[in-house]
């Protein structure tokens, strides 16, 4: 079942007189519980197709689906409802509240909505678990000043886990982390795409680490250069 | 409400601690200013309320309706014809008395005249004409006497003031006291000159009252309604033509012609004087004149209901500006042409002084309250700025425009409200110095708003209230700006994060 699906998708941003056309008429579908890897060099579309998926950009034409949801006609607030409850992000830059600490911060999502807040026991026990399963608990007291690149990114790897979305995307997840700790990252996003069942989809240059994917798609200049699924049983974790 | 977002509000806070610390400090000093100031105003308002009310003016005032300034010292209008008088007095006081919040009244006629004792003593005085009984019912300790008695019914005489007597005194080079004659001349349109010859009954001394109240003497009401004009003679004009004796408004030729001026006796009542046929000179008709007492006694009866003004005491806990709307009301409906005033109106220098500080003081206050919310704001925004990447980031992962205005609200009300606070004790503490050593005033100026006495400013329940409001008012108005530009930061502000 395709969790998303776009459909000639352009995106196109204007420069003073001229326009850069950021994406040119994509169409992918992505099957639900996959681990997606969005592949290309620097400009190619990675990062604006990523954005449409999250709902936080709108395509200037074509159609992004979401679990079925056209986006284009979503307020401001049923698009936020749908960004909170389907989607999980992970930031180049980690983007972690500050003033929180790693429990703090993992809990963050959970009480923007009465729906997702729970009861404090229950939220506990979850945000526990999801600690544990990223190797903080020790560090669940810490801020985000205080803790390594890696473990920052853990937090947010967890963060995207707390609403129990349907997807997490993850912009770059690796690109200001050591190679060592960057494989690391994807490791753990590929153990908990496993474990929990959430589509993964990641944004990277790396090509070293575009192979533990099971879905593969290439951009260059904006367009699927190619779009590839690899057989799981291919797929070492 | 969200509890993540007071912490996170909170946190915020003292992450930046000094820029906290720079809109903290301003708004603790502002509302210090505040607090101090109103406290200092609301003293010296409750000061001049105690001290008019109880002993001056009463809690409110009927005032002829054609007096739209008036003064309980003295008003323009009276000072141009002091034979303005209440219409239908007995009316109006029975209508007034009718009021069930009212205690007692009293009558008072306003007037000025020229003091002259012996060949040097010189002075000027306000004069208030009262009914005794009344009106020491009134003000039982308004009247401070220092020497002599205060005016018995049906008594003439007047009770000058220590300040008018001292000015008379120094002219003299000899302490006038009760007992010694004055000269009181009274010069207006109403009723020419007219110059009384008085016994002085006693010396009085308004203690705390303000400069203008210095100058106020007592005199009784019945020659005071001479010398204004209020006297059946003065109301008759027409009628008196028929007795053989013209009666005609003063001129400055028949006032001043060489024959009014100097001719004998020099005690006499000029407006009559100048005015019989025309001419002084004429000895036989002089002495005719005043041969026949019995016409100048006719043209001298003064109007027993004349007054400029009714005074008026109310129950305490009795709204004055209620009372005054519902008088007024009754006094339209029954088309009597005279109008009820609260006692400020009428309280003269002092409280217009107070009334126009406290203005000034509120101007300066909202200056100050807006170059405070612009330095809040612009501290505010600059740190929103800051926060661009994660309020994107808030925004991205699922917090709604509301999470976002109420996190920017709390934080500006969070500092307003304990810097507000601080502000409020801190004034507090400095009242409470204050008025532990009281302030001696130093100067007239500073004596006729504070009093002559020691000035002990205490903290005040509406000032406490009013800083409050005004933090409040700062804190939701500085952070309006800020909010709306949290609000424009789109979740696409979350992947341009450092």
């Amino acid at each position: 079942m395709a969790i998303v699906e776009l459909n000639d998708v352009y995106k196109i941003y204007p420069l003073g007189r001229t326009e850069v056309h950021a994406v040119n008429g994509v169409s992918f579908e992505i099957t639900a519980g996959d681990f997606i890897s969005i592949a290309g060099p620097s400009g190619s579309g990675k990062s604006t197709i990523l954005n449409m998926i999250g709902c936080i950009d709108v395509p200037t034409a074509g159609t992004v689906r979401i679990d079925g949801v056209d986006t284009a006609g979503l307020d401001d607030r049923e698009i936020t409802t749908l960004r909170h409850r389907t989607v999980g992000f992970i930031f180049q830059s980690f983007n972690l509240v500050p003033v929180l600490n790693v429990y703090e911060n993992i809990e963050f999502p959970l009480l923007l909505d009465k729906e997702t807040m729970g009861s404090r026991g229950q939220r506990q026990e979850w945000i526990e678990h999801l600690t544990e399963r990223v190797g903080l608990t020790e560090w669940r007291t810490h801020r985000p000043s205080e803790l390594s690149g890696g473990q920052r990114q853990r937090v947010a790897i967890a963060r995207a886990l707390a609403t129990r979305p349907q997807i997490v995307l993850a912009d770059e997840p690796t690109a200001n982390l050591d190679s060592k700790t960057g494989e690391a990252i994807i490791e753990l996003m590929k153990s908990m795409n496993h474990d929990v069942g959430t589509t993964f989809i990641f944004s990277t240059h790396d090509s070293s680490i575009v192979s533990i994917a099971d879905h593969v798609i290439r951009l260059r200049d904006g367009e699927v250069t190619t779009n590839e699924r690899i057989a799981r049983e291919e797929i070492s974790v | 409400m969200n509890p993540v977002i007071a912490r996170i509000a909170y946190r915020n806070l003292r992450q930046h601690t000094s820029k906290t610390l720079i809109i903290g400090v301003m708004i603790a000093l502002g509302i210090m200013v505040l607090v101090l100031g109103n406290g200092v105003m609301d003293t010296i308002s409750a000061g001049i309320e105690e001290s008019y009310v109880n002993n001056y003016t009463g809690h409110l005032f009927i005032a002829p309706a054609e007096i739209e300034e008036p003064s309980l010292t003295l008003s323009p209008e009276l000072m141009r014809d002091p034979g303005t008088l209440i219409a239908d007095y007995p009316r109006v006081r029975e209508i007034v008395r009718g009021n069930l919040g009212v205690t007692t009244t009293t009558g008072q006629i306003n007037g000025v005249a020229a003091i002259s004792w012996g060949e040097l003593g010189e002075g000027m005085s306000m004069f208030l004409g009262v009914d005794p009984e009344s009106y020491q019912e009134m003000f039982p300790e308004g009247i401070n006497l220092l020497a002599g008695s205060f005016l018995e019914p049906g008594e003439e005489g007047v009770v000058l003031s220590a300040t008018v007597a001292e000015m008379v005194s120094a002219g003299a080079r000899e302490e006038i006291t009760p007992g010694d004659t004055v000269l009181l001349t009274a010069m207006n349109n109403t009723s020419g000159v007219k110059i009384r010859e008085l016994t002085v009954r006693g010396i009085h001394d308004y203690g705390d009252a303000s400069f203008d109240l210095s100058l106020v003497s007592f005199i009784d009401a019945e020659n005071l309604r001479i010398m204004n004009g209020m006297t059946v003679g003065n109301v008759a004009v027409g009628d008196a033509t028929t007795t053989g004796v013209t009666i005609q408004t003063e001129t400055d030729d028949t006032m001043f012609a060489e024959d009014a001026l100097f001719s004998e006796p020099t005690i006499v009542e000029a407006g009559i004087t100048s005015a019989v046929n025309g001419s002084a000179t004429d000895t036989d008709r002089w002495l005719g004149i005043l041969g026949d007492l019995s016409q100048r006694n006719q043209l001298r009866e003064t109007n027993p209901d004349a007054w400029s003004y009714l005074l008026v005491k109310l129950e305490d806990g009795v709204s004055i500006n209620r009372t005054v709307r519902e008088m007024n009301d009754v006094f339209a409906e029954a088309e009597i042409e005279v109008r009820a005033w609260a006692w400020t109106d009428g309280a003269g220098m002092s409280a217009t002084l107070a009334r126009t500080l406290q203005l000034a003081f509120n101007i300066i206050l909202a200056i100050v309250a807006v170059v405070a919310v612009i330095i809040i704001m612009n501290t505010l925004v600059i740190s929103v700025t800051e926060r661009f990447g994660e309020i994107g980031t808030m925004r991205a992962i699922g917090a709604r425009k509301g999470f976002v205005r109420s996190m920017i609200v709390q934080e500006t009300l969070m500092i307003t409200g304990v810097f507000g606070l601080i502000g409020i004790a801190a004034g507090w503490a400095v009242l409470a110095i204050l008025g532990a050593i009281g302030i001696e005033p130093s100067n007239q100026f500073v004596q006729i708003l504070l009093g002559t006495g020691v000035f002990r400013p205490a903290l005040t329940l509406s000032s406490v209230v009013s800083a409050l409001s005004v933090t409040a008012l700062v804190g939701v108005v500085a952070a309006l700006y800020p909010t709306a530009v949290a609000l424009r930061i789109s979740p696409l502000a979350a992947m341009n994060r450092p």
